[in-house]
């Protein structure tokens, strides 16, 4: 099972640490692969370097994709993280 | 006092970061005092020794890091443990730990040199990503690889609280959330750094010590050593080494005032 999701950052200091921190906590609970995207670049969603390095600022869009039987839930989870701006500004 | 007054008096101008006048002995504290050395193996049957080293090192890092923070969560500073989620992380990291064994293999050198061009490569990433505030998070990446780095050298912790005197002020060039977090706190009387700004860790953990701190004094640990006397103003952003003995009274005598001042509130 595959789900993918576009969202757009809405905390205003982008994907630093602490955002990416959140990310990958919430990402590891899952058995499916996490991906993120942007600008066509892909990483692993449950790599805190990886997601530092694409360097998502406040307003980017990234598209978040997870692979695996529990995909649905992941998915939903990590957007309701970013849609929720990692409870931050 | 009298050893002191040979000595020169140096008055450095930085950043006062966190208000009010300390006075005490300079620590020196070096993250990367222990002597590295970087070597090329002399034979490829070593790697798999090397790979078990570096290993070892991030366990022993994270476990480190755990103890710290569990000591932290008890105490009223919660602005570090975020970060320190973050370079517990940055260990268990498998992008990070791959690529520091691929480089102990693939150029055959040994774990501290591997995990220096990891860290060389995070740079030249980081200082690639446009958003200002996200390409400084590599500092994150030094502190991990700095840690990483003591516990392969084997070379035992720095230990402020075991210098057994009273009123330390901590000299560094940079201090970590991990680094100030294991100091003994009620032997700290100040901090002054070579590098920072107001937004610094040294600067956050010391403003919620509520302990004096000057940044951004460029050489500092230069002008110091172990022991030396110091004065931290963290109000002005001025720090004398080896202070004229007037000096040292009157402002021994203006930080009491102050002291008093802030109890009477």
């Amino acid at each position: 099972m595959t789900e993918t999701r576009t969202l757009k950052l809405k905390n205003k200091l982008g994907m630093h640490a602490r955002s990416a921190a959140s990310f990958v906590k919430v990402a590891q609970q899952f058995k499916a692969k996490i991906y993120i995207e942007r600008n066509g670049q892909t990483v692993n969603g449950d790599s805190i370097l990886d997601i530092l390095t694409l360097g998502c600022p406040y307003g980017g869009m990234l598209t978040i994709k997870a692979e695996g039987d529990d995909a649905f839930l992941a998915i939903e989870e990590l957007e309701k993280l970013i849609e929720n701006k990692f409870g931050e500004d | 006092m009298s050893a002191d007054q040979t000595k020169k008096t140096i008055v450095l101008k930085g950043v006062g970061v966190s208000p009010g006048v300390a006075i005490g002995r300079v620590y020196r504290f070096d993250p990367l005092d222990s002597k590295i050395s970087f070597y090329k193996l002399t034979d490829a049957s070593l790697i798999p020794k090397e790979v078990d080293r570096f290993e070892k090192a991030l366990k022993d890092s994270e476990h480190q890091l755990l103890e710290i923070q569990k000591n932290l969560k008890k105490t009223k500073v919660t602005e570090p443990l975020y970060v320190m989620d973050v370079h517990i992380m940055i260990l268990r990291d498998k992008k990070f730990i791959n690529r520091t064994i691929k480089y102990i293999r693939k150029s055959e050198v040994n774990a501290e040199w591997a995990l220096r061009m990891t860290l060389d490569h995070y740079k030249q990433i980081f200082e690639g990503v446009e958003d200002a505030y996200i390409s400084s998070r590599v500092s994150d990446v030094q502190y991990v690889v700095q840690r990483v780095l003591r516990n392969l050298s084997g070379e035992k912790q720095e230990n402020v609280w075991e210098a057994g005197q009273d009123g330390v002020i901590i000299v560094s060039h940079d201090l970590s959330p991990a680094d100030t977090a294991q100091m003994k706190l009620d032997k700290i009387f100040g901090f002054a750094t070579d590098s920072g700004g107001r937004t610094s860790h040294t600067a956050i953990v010391a403003r919620s010590m509520e302990l004096p701190a000057v940044v951004g004094l460029d050489n500092v640990t230069r002008s110091v050593l172990t022991g030396d006397e110091i004065i931290v103003d963290g109000t002005s952003g001025l720090v004398e080494i080896n202070p004229y003995p007037d000096m040292d009274q009157s402002l021994s005598r203006y930080a009491q005032k102050i002291r008093r001042k802030e109890t009477s509130l």
